[in-house]
């Protein structure tokens, strides 16, 4: 491999840093462009569904490959950056990436925590960069931070005291310049906003909440504190399968692929946690695949109930004091039936990121109907109309955190064969 | 003790954080008293740039020997360390660091307990250097080639996409010619919908490619194809397997870099159909897929009985599943193929179609645009439940398939209210029934799996699932899995798993050398050649063999394969094993102090 190859990542998420490692595995040299502080992505907002065991969620395994992609010394991470503009120039790209003010110095900041403590806004403009120290450090946000507001425009404590030096205010948005033989793009998905379906009660009723809320919730470690701990009545919980998935009358009419799993495997590790709830899934059809998923629901075949049928709407509950009510269909029995839940766990759906319509414009892609960017070719699903342009992970379809993984391998994999054919043309 | 090495302990304060905690000069005093410690210091940001060479200036001036870092978790920092202690001219492994940020500062409650803790930590950190040995770093060739084992779809295109990145592919297979066939059973759902697929221009989702072609590449790329050829011995590690071949008798050996297991699968289809006894208008998937392909004048007399005009076929997905079956079931192969084949049936025979299944499996690309097409065409898809399996009768010729259907019986309860709960009866009548085949694993797979010495995911019965030899991974360094041998399902993941095989294949053999560290000595006056390590070796890191070369045989370890477990060396009965960085003298010495 010639060790002049460039390759562009777009988007830091576990697809493209799965991508970004197996390039700089083999000898290139890899910038990561993520719009966020931090790389990571969704990834390392999941929590372990292990329970007495592995659940083969592969939480851990985005977390392994997160930390060694940034500490490869072949992988240059640009956060806080996004794409403006790509020319073709020879048999390569020439990409144009704006960089906003970092402040906070990453080479510097020893993550001692300082700042945060002192930072005068009661909710912090200051944060931990991300869940996970990579880049380590912190981060400052520029619309909370209060230098960058009318009222109070020469707060600049966190400076003063920062022991490092590492804080500084006088950095400004950068354009940088990129040669890339290769441009992988990786910028993953947005979940499905629940808001969107009312008749849920999201945001309206404090008991419903999404699948991600409830990641959040489990990865802090708070399982118990999100049903009523009330002696004898058990909490029941209930968790809402296709919200946003396979429904034609929102545009969002494909499989998400995860939720199915996902839901079991929360499920399982909640009835562990929590043993006296009643736990019902409402779903369309279950996606039985995988042996791993089959074995689980085996394992909590009785334990918990699986109703075919979903929710009609949501309401609180006239009677029953803190639950919400749901009228719903149930299929096998054939029949509309009533129940009050404790939390209803709303399973969004993966949606395509509302950045796509823009970055494909840059790039000169297309989008597919359904707003995932549109390879040339499903069976071969990283290859795009565009040469030398790759994708990789949800960006392209729904995929599992594994899937992303290899995704990734195999958009790194065409973008190394393009190099090499590259390279024997010009050795002739 | 003045022939004990020179140990210089620095303290990481972390700016200046650690000062609120405890009085770091009254720690580096108490440590200063150990035995063998020459020199003390203490600096704000040893992880930084600056800090780094500050350190290394230190190491240099104190001319320590041995070094302690007192700082954060080994998580954050620690290849950092060993870089620049490196480049301060010791060895890197002479190096501890003890976690006060993490270990101490931050969970203490009680400020008073800081000091304390510390104070035991870093002490047992100095005594865990004083015993540190140096580690080498052991340069292991990797021959940048693979050996494939099955000429099956899967193994072809690997070995294909293999030769395009550069490495040199041997492919084998035990049977007298290549089969495309051990994996052409995996449909495609999009070569159907026109999105394209490498079948282009058929409609049969089960064809992607024609088999004969990959093998004229195969050999227009001079890919060394070995056929009745099995695998009889494997030795070595990852970058350099030594492979014994056998083909008919005659035996070879090979070397290479990586192994990549592409032994397919097979079907088998008597497992459903013998419950119905052998009835030839009950045929499964992958009969019926055939006769689509190669038969349909066959198929059209099948389906047309004399007493009835209209041709009605039934697929029942789901159903009985056998005992022997070690791979996951299908189920979503079986889906596809349904799908794919019912609308098939549709178009080309005019043919009244029925799906009886408990769910539609739509989680995959282009499957829910699949089912869609199916409704479209006029298929009707009965969703009984999961409690009330369909019951399946021979009556004159006529199958009779009775189902309870769910979503019916909300409209019909009023007029049968005596109706039980679970469906409304429905009486479909077929002159064709299609049941799901089973797909079981490649004759032979035990005995290589063993010869291998790997557990293949999804291959055998002692599949572990351990998440992170996912998905292509085994417990062997550089022995891959790929292809339906463990357990993908539809032809469009098969091909991407396989250019993600090759991707890994790729990364883990493009350098010549590789460095690394040696983790585990065999002391070879005490081993009694045992082989307890070697069987208890979960990586397959330890063989037989010259313990150099010329010298007397015995245990000797596989420098790139091992994984630094360390169950080895818990396990030797003579003690002769030991872990370079982790000695029973180091752990030891940090418990009693």
């Amino acid at each position: 491999m010639n060790d002049q190859d460039q390759a562009i990542v777009i988007g830091g998420g576990i697809a493209g840093v799965s991508s970004a490692l197996s390039l700089a595995d083999s000898g290139c040299q890899v910038y990561v462009i993520e719009k966020k502080p931090s790389i990571g992505g969704h990834a390392l907002r999941f929590g372990c569904k292990a329970t007495d065991q592995c659940h083969s969620c592969g939480v851990c395994l985005a977390r392994d490959k997160i930390i060694k992609a940034a500490s490869c010394p072949n992988i240059h991470l640009l956060t806080q950056a996004e794409v403006v503009d790509l020319q073709e120039s020879g048999s390569g790209f020439v990409v144009t990436v704006r960089r906003k003010p970092q402040f906070i110095d990453v080479e510097k900041c020893t993550a001692c925590s300082l700042c945060y403590q002192r930072c005068p806004k009661p909710d912090r403009a200051i944060s931990r960069a991300y869940l996970s120290p990579i880049p380590s450090g912190y981060v400052i946000n520029q619309s909370e931070c209060l230098l960058f507001q009318e009222e109070r425009g020469d707060c600049d404590l966190c400076r003063t005291i920062c022991p490092a030096g590492a804080i500084s205010f006088d950095q400004q948005e950068e354009l940088i310049t990129l040669r890339a033989s290769a441009v992988i793009v990786a910028s993953g998905f947005s979940a499905y906003d629940a808001r969107r379906k009312g008749h849920f009660g999201y945001g309206r009723l404090r008991q419903v909440i999404s699948g991600l809320d409830l990641e959040q919730r489990l990865l802090a470690g708070e399982a118990k504190s999100l049903v009523p701990q009330a002696a004898g009545d058990a909490p029941r919980i209930a968790f809402v399968q296709c919200v946003g998935s396979r429904d034609p009358h929102i545009g969002q009419d494909y499989c998400s692929r995860v939720c199915c799993k996902y839901a079991v495997r929360v499920a399982a590790k909640l009835k562990f946690q929590i043993p006296e709830a009643e736990i019902t899934i409402f779903f369309i059809d279950l996606q039985r695949t995988e042996r791993e998923f089959l074995g689980l629901l085996e394992r909590m075949s009785g334990k918990i109930r699986l109703v075919k049928g979903l929710p009609v709407e949501i309401e609180p509950a006239v009677e029953g004091g803190d639950r919400v009510s749901m009228r719903y269909e149930n299929i096998d029995q054939g029949r509309m039936e009533r129940a009050d839940f404790d939390l209803v766990v709303l399973s969004v759906g993966v949606a395509p990121s509302e950045e796509n319509q823009s970055l494909a414009q840059i790039l000169g892609l297309k989008l597919g109907s359904d707003g995932f960017f549109a390879p040339l070719d499903l069976t071969d699903s990283t290859i795009t109309a565009r040469p030398g342009i790759f994708l990789a992970g949800t960006c392209q379809g729904p995929k599992s955190l594994v899937e992303s993984i290899l995704h990734g391998q195999e958009a790194a994999m065409r973008a190394l064969a393009l190099m090499r054919r590259r390279e024997e043309v010009r050795h002739g | 003790m003045d022939s004990s090495p020179k140990i210089g302990v620095f303290l990481c304060t972390c700016g200046h954080m650690m000062n609120d905690y405890f009085d770091t000069r009254a720690l580096l005093a108490s440590a200063a008293k150990e035995p063998g410690v020459s020199s003390v210091d203490e600096g704000g940001f040893l992880c930084t740039k600056s800090g780094l060479e500050w350190l290394k200036i230190k190491i240099a001036r104190s001319g320590c020997e041995r070094v302690v870092i007192a700082g954060c978790s080994p998580h954050q920092h620690e290849l950092k360390f060993r870089q620049a202690i490196e480049e301060a001219g010791l060895n890197r492994s002479l190096m501890t660091i003890a976690n006060l940020r993490e270990g101490c500062v931050w969970v203490c409650r009680d400020k008073k307990e800081c000091l304390p803790k510390a104070e035991r930590m870093l002490k047992a950190a100095i005594h865990r250097v004083a015993l540190a040995k140096p580690v080498d770093m052991v340069q292991a060739r990797m021959s940048s080639s693979a050996l494939i084992i099955g000429a099956g779809e899967s193994g072809v295109r690997i070995a294909l996409e293999l030769h395009r990145l550069g490495i040199q592919p041997l492919v084998i297979d035990s049977q007298p010619r290549p089969e495309g066939e051990r994996e052409a059973f995996l449909p495609t759902p999009c070569t159907l919908l026109g999105t394209g697929g490498s079948g282009s221009g058929q409609d049969i989702g089960g064809q992607r490619h024609d088999f004969s072609a990959l093998l004229k590449e195969l050999s227009h790329k001079k890919i060394e194809l070995l056929t009745s050829t099995e695998v009889r011995e494997v030795a070595g590690g990852v970058g350099a397997f030594r492979v014994v071949l056998d083909t008919q008798g005659r035996e070879r050996l090979v070397e290479v870099g990586s192994i990549v297991v592409a032994s397919g699968s097979r079907l088998e289809d008597g497992a459903n159909l013998a419950k119905l006894g052998s009835y030839s208008r009950i045929v499964s998937l992958g009969r019926l897929q055939k006769m689509i392909e190669a038969e349909p004048e066959r198929l059209e007399r099948m389906m047309i009985t004399a007493e009835r005009r209209a041709k009605h076929v039934c697929f029942i997905l789901g159903g009985p599943r056998g005992e022997k079956s070690l791979l996951a079931p299908f189920v979503k192969r079986a889906s596809i193929m349904a799908l794919n084949q019912a609308i098939l049936l549709r178009r080309r025979f005019k043919a009244e179609v029925a799906i009886v299944a408990s769910d539609i499996i739509v989680c995959g690309a282009g499957l829910e645009d699949l089912y869609r097409l199916a409704r479209q065409s006029g298929v009707l898809f009965f969703r009984t439940p999961e409690s009330r399996p369909p019951q399946v009768s021979l009556e004159k010729g006529v199958i009779k398939i009775r189902v309870y259907d769910s979503a019916l019986a909300d409209c019909i309860r009023e007029s049968a209210s005596g109706e039980d709960d679970g469906g409304y009866p429905v009486l479909i009548q077929a002159d064709l029934l299609a049941l799901e085949d089973e797909v079981l694993p490649s004759l032979g797979t035990e005995t290589l799996q063993s010869i291998l010495r790997v557990d293949l995911a999804g291959i055998s019965s002692f599949y572990q699932g351990n998440i992170h030899l996912k998905p292509n991974l085994s417990n062997r360094r550089g022995v891959f899995v790929v292809g339906s041998c463990h357990g993908v399902e539809d032809g469009g993941e098969m091909l991407s798993d396989i250019r993600s095989v090759a991707m890994a294949v790729f990364s883990l053999l493009s350098r010549p050398n590789l460095a690394v560290e040696q983790k585990v000595v065999i002391n070879t006056d005490k081993c009694a050649l045992c082989l307890t390590c070697i069987r208890t070796c979960p990586h397959r890191a330890i063989e037989f063999g010259e313990v150099k070369a010329g010298q007397k045989w015995g245990a000797r370890v596989i420098p790139q394969a091992c994984q630094g477990c360390g169950i080895c060396a818990g396990e030797c009965p003579a003690k002769a094993i030991e872990m370079v960085q982790y000695s029973d003298d180091q752990i030891f010495s940090e418990l009693t102090l």
